[in-house]
Order: structure tokens, then C-alpha cells, then sequence
């Protein structure tokens, strides 16, 4: 059987997090990093921190947001192993902030997606991706995700194989609840891969 | 010259009949958990290691990270209602060709553990010591042609087996011995080793331990 593999960006094909970078650029880190606490604890779920987020950071002009993020540290290994396969980035970020990077790494992708328009972004409710939706349209091949953060979970909990990612941080326990395997670094993070 | 061996530790379990509220690789032996002596005989062997946890999987997680950061763990959540053999199945999905089955409650000497990875035949490790709850091994010639909790037999299975990934492919997911018995005989090969199921057994695994235990540096000797 085919296989098709799901990456995940922050944490995952890219070393640090995104958001952090982009609250700094209008002195936002506080309020972004409350919120980014309660959804690690399961206070509020993604959907609802997702567009709280926006709210917040949407003011921001995008190309500012490009150049802040166009040099981040990638995972270069997994991104090479990456390239080599049949895979795709997931990711919950706003491909008005994340698009230009997600085309540097030169993978298909999905995102959330928005709206620049007089100054600020708009966000449907229909647009903000669920990773679950994603692993479903691929019927017919082994699914294999890597993820290391609460939104993941619904594409682990769904996905044939499910790896979680402990290269950044440690990974929620919502996420671990469907993990198949836990690794710590990259290395083994190919490995695993290619044994699959 | 071998294909590359993966120790597949199976950590999963409860270790209900120690009645402690911690997993057996966790239980402390002479200060440090049965999980570390076990990566710490490994250590100096040309061979990967792969831990299957359950119980508690986050504080078995958390030790292999500080100890063996390149060792993926793997997680079997059906710990309560499988056994051995189940762990040690997920555990094969990401192993390379040659696979050293290692039992999570076991300690083994690090000699015995280089002369199975040296040794080209599957192998089954038998201690000479007759265990209440021990799984009986018939042996004619080197060779184990039967297994079984009622089979009569100066000799045990102790949790050590050597296999290719391809013999294991359909292991169950009870008790190891079980998934074994369609696939003897196999060779057999007797080891210094110790295991950790009543409480009582944590004295004596902690004598065995300290005859094979530097006393200053508390690292094996037999590395």
C-alpha cells in the first residue's frame, strides 16, 4: 500500500514557534503567550484560541510577518527526508502569515486560511483547518503523521501511524493518548520513518 | 556479519502483582531503576534499542529521554488487557531485521547479552531455577521443544529471546511464550539473569545486582 506522510510546521519541520515571533513584531507576546497557556491547559480549544489569535495579531501588516519568519531555523534533516516522499504540511497557522515560508520549504501544504482586506486579516469559521479533515481525504494509503502540539491530535487520532515529536518540547497528553511512538530528536525521527 | 539487532524492551506492563503504583522498569534496585540498568547493559553493544511503554507512559518517557535520547519509545495502550507479546509486536513495526526481545522486569548480565547478539542462530534465553509462575522450557539437545507454565523442566524461559523480525511477524498478543510455542524448536542458551514479579523478588535481585555491580561507580562490570 501507498503511504503518504503529514508533517506538522512549528516544532516540527521548523526547529522554534512561529507565533512567539509574530506577537513580538506588535509587542503582543504577553497576550498571545496567556492564551497560547490556556489552550495547552484545555481551557478554550484550538478553533476558538485560533481566531481569539487572529483577533489579536491581525492588525499586523503580513509582509512584516514574512520577513520576521523568512529565516527561521528548520529541522533540515526532516525536511530533506521530507522532500524525498510523498508528504505534506499540516499546519493550523495562517497561510497569510505562514505562506511565503510553506513555499520555501517547497512541500504541499495545508493551512488555515484568511483574508488581508483595509488593514486587518478575516477569518471564516470554515477556514480554520482541522488536521482530522485532512488525513480523511486520503483514502487508500497508509497515513503516517508527526506532531508535536494539542491540534495535532485530531490527524493522530485518525491516522494510521502517529508519531510524536519531543525535539522542542514535551509533548500534551491529549497528543500522546494517540501517539504510536515518542522520539526526541531528528535523527531518530528519520529513522523511524524509513522503518515504516 | 549480522544485520542490524534492535533490543525491544517491553515496559508497558503494570506489574500488578508487585502491588506497587509504579511500573516495574521504574522500580529503584540499589538506587536506580530497572529501565536504566537495562539501557546501561546495552550501552557498549552494536545494537539499537527501542522501549515499549504503557503504564505511566510519561515518567518512562521522561527517563529514556535523559538516559538514551535515541531511542524511540513506542506506546502500547492496550497495556492493561494485552501482554508481553503485544508490546513487543508494535515494537517490531519499527525495528531493523534482527530483534532481542528483552522483558521490562528482567535484568540480564551484559556478557550474556553480547554473546546472544554475536550468536547467528534465534535463541531463547533459559535460567536454571524453577520460579513460581515460571514458564517451563523441554529441551532435547540445545534445542527448546516445549514451553509452558505446566511443563515439567529444571529449566525456565526468562524473557531474553533472539529472532528476525520476520519469524515474530505474528507473536499475538498474549504471553510471548505462547506466540514462541508454533515456531520450536529453537535453540537455547542459559543466562545470568534475574526477574522483578512478587516483592519478595526485589531482595534477591538486588544480591544478584551487587555481584555484578562496580560498588564505587554502581555501573556494571560486565560491560
Amino acid at each position: 500500500m501507498d503511504q503518504a506522510f503529514f508533517f506538522d510546521l512549528d516544532g516540527t519541520l521548523v526547529a522554534t514557534e512561529i507565533l512567539p515571533i509574530i506577537a513580538r513584531l506588535a509587542d503582543l507576546e504577553v497576550e498571545i503567550s496567556r492564551l497560547t497557556e490556556m489552550t495547552i491547559a484545555g481551557e478554550i480549544d484550538f478553533r476558538t484560541s485560533f481566531a481569539k489569535r487572529v483577533e489579536i495579531l491581525g492588525h499586523i501588516d503580513p509582509e512584516s510577518i514574512h520577513d520576521a519568519i523568512s529565516n527561521l531555523p528548520l529541522n533540515e534533516r526532516v525536511l530533506e527526508w521530507a522532500r524525498e516522499r510523498n508528504s505534506y504540511v499540516v499546519t493550523g497557522n495562517l497561510d497569510v502569515w505562514v505562506e511565503p515560508l510553506l513555499q520555501k520549504l517547497g512541500l504541499p501544504y495545508f493551512a488555515s486560511r484568511g483574508k488581508w482586506t483595509n488593514g486587518c486579516v478575516l477569518i471564516d469559521e470554515n477556514d480554520i483547518l482541522d488536521k482530522g479533515d485532512v488525513i480523511n481525504q486520503f483514502k487508500d494509503v497508509r497515513t503516517v503523521c508527526v506532531g508535536d502540539g494539542a491540534n495535532d491530535a485530531p490527524m493522530f487520532a485518525i491516522a494510521d501511524y502517529a508519531i510524536g515529536v519531543e525535539i522542542a518540547h514535551k509533548v500534551p497528553d491529549v497528543l500522546l493518548e494517540s501517539s504510536d511512538v515518542i522520539i526526541f530528536n531528528e535523527e531518530t525521527l528519520c529513522k523511524v520513518l524509513s522503518r515504516l | 556479519m549480522q544485520s542490524s539487532v534492535t533490543f525491544v524492551i517491553s515496559a508497558a506492563g503494570l506489574g500488578s502483582r508487585l502491588g506497587l503504583n509504579v511500573p516495574k522498569c521504574l522500580l529503584p534496585l540499589l538506587g536506580k531503576p530497572v529501565l536504566q540498568w537495562q539501557l546501561e547493559a546495552v550501552e557498549k553493544l552494536d545494537a539499537e534499542v527501542v522501549v515499549v511503554a504503557g503504564y505511566q507512559a510519561r515518567d518512562v518517557i521522561d527517563l529514556v529521554r535523559d538516559l538514551r535520547p535515541n531511542t524511540p519509545v513506542v506506546i502500547n495502550h492496550n497495556y492493561r488487557t494485552t501482554g508481553t507479546a503485544a508490546s513487543l509486536a508494535l515494537g517490531l513495526q519499527i525495528c531493523g531485521q534482527t530483534v532481542v526481545s528483552l522483558d521490562g522486569d528482567l535484568l540480564v548480565d551484559p556478557s550474556d547479552l553480547r554473546v546472544f547478539i554475536d550468536d547467528d542462530d534465534d535463541l531463547l534465553g533459559i535460567i536454571a531455577d524453577r520460579t513460581k509462575d515460571g514458564v517451563g522450557v523441554e529441551i532435547h539437545g540445545e534445542r527448546a521443544v516445549r514451553m509452558g507454565f505446566n511443563v515439567a523442566s529444571a529449566f525456565e524461559w526468562s524473557g531474553l529471546l533472539k529472532a528476525t523480525k520476520q519469524l515474530l511477524v505474528n507473536i499475538g498478543d498474549g504471553h510471548v511464550f505462547e506466540g514462541l510455542s508454533p515456531l520450536l524448536p529453537i535453540k537455547t542458551r542459559l543466562i545470568s539473569a534475574v526477574e522483578i514479579d512478587f516483592p519478595g523478588d526485589i531482595a534477591r535481585a538486588e544480591e544478584w545486582l551487587s555481584e555484578r555491580v562496580c560498588k564505587e561507580s554502581q555501573t556494571w562490570i560486565n560491560q
